[in-house]
């Protein structure tokens, strides 16, 4: 089963997904991969569109991103996409390939059969093609404070921590804030402007359970609401897409835990 | 000249082009059994409550359940209610922040199918076998 | 209409509500004591079966079945309100809709819960 639903099920007008131009394969020797990208252009008069590009995949390298750098260079220089390190650490070229999120860079093409679908992160504003309005994202995730917080004057040396409190953060650090887990999670598509989502509560967590922090109380005081955090209704999509392999439902069960912890 | 006036943002799909998961599936299957037992809690306190009020209000009762729909509905409620419970011994166990990691959660989420449809066959099946019948 | 309001304000919204970890506890401690009511009920169930007025009578006027009863009903609508709670704030968000949705659930839930707890009552304490 490739979806739920067909592609413009229940969609508002602005956003329904018209077919796009079929882009001829161009000076193509080896075999032929077939990529469906979703296009939208603010300044044109039609909508969003899905656009039908054929590449010789023995020139082309074999990740999506690959795919994408190959198509604005050789076919069609207008299309948009985020990108930068190329290798899985920036969190910039997160979208929705084959009906998961996850990085167009660290996404092997083989390991998808057929025709290649790609989308923005799953229900996020649309700027332009792939590239979304992440500014609600990153306002949620300014929202939980993910600085250090202490109290008294600047020590003169390093905060000092012990390797096995430093060990407590493993799997919790290590997020590149590319939001492939909240784009696919469920919860965050219906509430998402209440809801802060698997990738910041992710990182909450991360400040709650750094032994240095002096904030922990009021963190969690900041997360003690049923749309911020209670929205989690441990559906599990956002620890399957997390690119990095981080499990942000369990982060989230270790906060609710912490806030039980708290009332007995 | 005009200038010219920008449609608000699209929205990129989301359940149109999401692959369904295991466990969303199941997330969504035990929001639906919780809504139908919502119903058949309602359904309980009206048989309760024919029973009570004497032999005539309890024998509608068990005509409709005894009717050709009536058994097919009991059946799906037995189920109802066995998937709902295995389903929150799953989220129990992830609220312990156990098994979170692959392929654990997709066993444990798989083994809370199995166990229903098993626990359900094997009621319904015994309940046959024993000669009893749906009031 | 477009909004000049920052971001960060619309992030924050009308701030942490101070609650919420009571209602997923309620839920959870529900959820655990449920199971073994669940089990319970299917073995009244079970004995119900083909039951005529007089046998079903009998069966839930036996104390233990009663208490079990009474038990089910008080947990069972304590958990399905807070579910159906939870499934209306996730899909409703109409002012005045959802308020009245969430009212309409606590009143069912709890009128439903009544009539039932009073009917196995009546048949344990009466006969």
């Amino acid at each position: 089963m490739k979806s739920f639903l067909p592609l413009n099920w229940g969609v508002e007008a602005a956003s329904r997904i018209a077919r796009g131009r079929i882009w001829p394969a161009k000076n193509t020797t080896g075999p032929i991969r077939t990529l469906e990208i979703y296009r939208y252009d603010p300044d044109a008069e039609n909508g969003p569109h899905l656009d039908t590009y054929s590449i010789d995949q023995d020139d082309c390298g074999p990740m999506v991103l690959d795919a994408l750098v190959k198509i604005k260079n050789e076919i069609d220089p207008t299309l948009t996409f985020r990108r930068s390190c190329r290798e899985g650490v920036c969190g910039s070229c997160s979208m929705n390939i084959g009906g998961r999120n996850w990085l167009a860079c660290t996404q092997a093409m083989d390991d998808i059969d057929g025709p290649i679908r790609i989308f923005p992160l799953s229900h996020m504003r649309v700027v332009k093609d792939l590239v979304i309005d992440q500014s609600h994202l990153f306002d949620q995730h300014k929202l939980i404070q993910p600085w250090l917080q202490m109290e008294g004057p600047e020590p003169e040396r390093e905060r000092l921590q012990s390797p096995e409190e430093r060990a407590e953060l493993d799997g919790f650090y290590e997020c590149i804030l590319c939001f492939s887990c909240t784009g696919g999670c469920p919860s965050y598509w219906w509430n998402g402007d209440r809801y802060l989502g698997p990738a910041v509560l992710l990182n909450a967590y991360r400040w709650l359970i750094d032994s240095r922090d002096e904030a922990t109380g009021k963190r969690l005081d900041d997360l003690e609401d049923p749309f911020r955090l209670y929205r989690c209704h441990t559906i599990m999509n956002c620890t399957k897409t997390c690119p990095k392999g981080l499990e942000p439902a369990k982060a989230i069960a270790k906060i609710k835990a912490m806030l039980v912890a708290r009332q007995q | 000249m005009k200038k010219k006036q920008r449609s608000p943002r699209p929205l990129a799909p989301d359940l149109q082009t999401y692959r369904p998961t295991l466990t969303m599936t199941m997330s969504i299957v035990h929001r639906a059994t919780g809504i139908a037992l919502y119903i058949g809690f309602i359904g309980m306190a009206a048989w309760l409550a024919a029973l009570a009020a004497g032999p005539r209000p309890y024998e509608v009762m068990r005509q409709v359940l005894g009717s050709w729909a009536g058994l097919p509905i009991l059946i799906a409620f037995t189920w109802a209610i066995l998937h709902h419970a295995f389903g929150g011994i799953r989220h129990l166990i992830w609220d312990l922040s156990i098994a979170h990691t692959y392929p654990w959660r997709e066993y444990l989420t798989r083994a809370t199918l199995v166990a229903s449809l098993l626990c359900a066959s094997l009621f319904w099946i015994a309940l046959f076998w024993t000669g009893g019948r749906p009031s | 209409m477009k909004s000049m309001r920052s971001g960060l304000a619309r992030a924050r919204g009308l701030g942490a509500a101070g609650s919420g970890t009571e209602t997923f506890w309620r839920q959870r401690v529900t959820s655990a004591l449920g199971l073994p009511l669940v089990a319970g009920l299917l073995i009244v169930f079970w004995k119900l079966a083909g039951a005529d007025y007089a046998s079903a009578r009998l069966l839930i006027a036996n104390p233990v079945v009663a208490v079990l009863m009474v038990m089910v009903i008080v947990n069972f609508a304590v958990h399905m309100r807070l579910g159906a709670q939870v499934v209306i704030e996730d899909y409703v968000h109409r002012p005045v809709l959802k308020p009245l949705l969430l009212m309409i659930n606590t009143g069912t839930a709890y009128s439903a819960a009544i009539v039932a707890a009073l009917a196995v009552i009546r048949i344990a304490a009466f006969g």
